[in-house]
């Protein structure tokens, strides 16, 4: 039962919140309000709202982007014109697939990793593009890849810490991704989605490659042997449908709009179809 | 255990008791007696409950009073100080609801478009009302009394 709201400001006054163990960080409140509503908070006490802890930046470093865990989906829309690069597309497309503006205007990147439900966009593509998160608690700070740090539904590795920020790679030209949804309607939550980064060569070989789908497994799923596959190859449609036959081996999880079988064929060719367009945008970088 | 906050609607202020898990919704409509401001399906589903929280469009079911306090909440009561609204003379004009129930978060949600983008292009109008459902279908007319209320003033 929640018996209060406290609106922390700064790092330190959540993180003694949280080590009690019975407080839970609220970010938009989109998702984690909801939960509270269908009776899944039962043992949180203290919703902590970071909206005043000062973490709504968008900055820079040598080796990342840097995204405060207070940064809306809208305000990244608007201010992180990096996004618009090919190297960061998919994160980009993953934001606009996510349709109501009323959810965009609140919902923050860190929440949507935090809350861990596999048909949520932005995590896709931040796991292909291999973003991380920055843990914070009473006991200091830790780094974890977006990938590693959701582990099932409604799962993720905290104990009594915080989402401080994300971080985002800088990535070198020659690199492109793509994030496609496919969902019942434009406006629907994705059935299957999939975010690819590829790295090529100025000739045009991939050197790199990071193939994830969304919806399809209890976290992001990897497809780590058409990954492999890629490598050193140029993506021909024939060759590519040939390697994503290694999905007939998985077992996509099912929901009342489609069965596994057909979100594993359905899954094949979205793959298709992101792979060429990342390969594209990786290419427009040697040519600019 | 219930805090007193200041909330600003549609330029007053109000004083309320909330609790830690009130949303803007319950508080504006059981507690404040806005019920212009509707609740449908209560988890951000169908955009019924739109209302404008410091310039920007929200689901007023999924959005915490307590952090609404101190912002400028602006619900359906609250557009027009004395006349009719533009949008809402578009949406009697070209017959945009059966119903109705949906009508007051089409319309805030069309007001966040219009106020930062006054001549929208349909995909853009499609964009803003994604978030909205109309569950008699009044969709053709909803987008065409956008239109119209864009070439009047908003």
């Amino acid at each position: 039962m929640i018996n209060d709201y406290v609106k922390v400001r700064n790092l330190e006054e959540a993180c003694d919140l949280l080590k009690s163990g019975n407080a839970t960080v609220i970010g938009g409140g989109t998702t984690i309000f909801e939960l509270y509503e269908r009776g899944l908070l039962q043992d949180v006490e203290v919703f902590v709202d970071l909206e005043k802890a000062g973490l709504d930046y968008i900055l820079e470093d040598e080796a990342h982007y840097r995204i405060g865990s207070c940064v809306t989906f809208s305000r990244l829309l608007e201010e992180a014109t990096f996004l618009r690069n090919p190297q960061y597309m998919s994160i980009w497309e993953a934001i606009k697939a996510v349709k109501p503006m009323q959810v965009k205007n609140v919902a923050t990147i860190s929440g949507s990793v935090c809350s861990a439900i596999p048909f949520y966009d932005p995590p896709v593509a931040l796991s292909s593009l291999g973003a991380k998160v920055v843990i914070a608690g009473s006991n200091g700070e830790r780094v974890k890849e977006v990938k590693d740090f959701i582990t099932g539904f409604l799962s993720r590795d905290l104990n009594r810490e915080l989402v401080k920020e994300l971080l985002l790679p800088k990535l070198p030209k020659g690199v492109g991704s793509s994030f496609i949804k496919f969902g019942r309607t434009r406006f629907d939550y994705g059935l299957v989605t999939v975010s690819c980064v590829v790295s090529v060569d100025e000739d045009g070989f991939i050197k790199s490659a990071k193939v994830f789908l969304g919806n399809y497994d209890q976290k992001p799923f990897e497809v780590v042997e058409v990954e492999r596959a890629l490598l050193d190859r140029r993506p021909e449609p024939n060759y590519l449908k040939g390697i994503l036959r290694r999905l007939d081996e998985t077992t996509p999880i099912p929901s009342i709009h489609g069965s596994s079988e057909y979100k594993k064929e359905l899954a094949k060719t979205l793959t298709i179809r992101s792979i060429l367009t990342a390969y594209e945008r990786a290419m427009m970088g040697w040519r600019s | 255990m219930e805090k007193l906050i200041n909330l600003k609607i549609n330029g007053q202020s109000f004083k309320v008791k909330v609790k830690p898990y009130d949303s803007l919704n319950r508080v504006l409509r059981d507690y404040l007696g806005f019920t212009g401001t509707k609740r449908g399906c209560d988890y951000g589903g169908c955009g019924a409950c739109t209302v404008i929280v410091d310039g920007r469009a929200v689901y007023s079911c999924l959005y915490p009073a307590l952090k609404a306090e101190d912002k400028e909440i602006l619900t359906i009561e609250g557009l027009s100080s004395s006349d009719t609204h533009p949008l809402q003379r578009a949406f009697i004009e070209m017959h945009a609801l059966q119903c109705g129930y949906c009508t007051p978060g089409f319309i805030m949600a069309a007001y966040a478009l219009l106020r930062v983008n006054p001549s929208p292009t349909l995909d853009e109008i499609l964009e803003a009302i994604a978030g909205n459902l109309c569950r008699c279908g009044t969709y053709q007319n909803i987008i065409s009394a956008i239109k119209y209320a864009s070439r009047l003033t908003v």
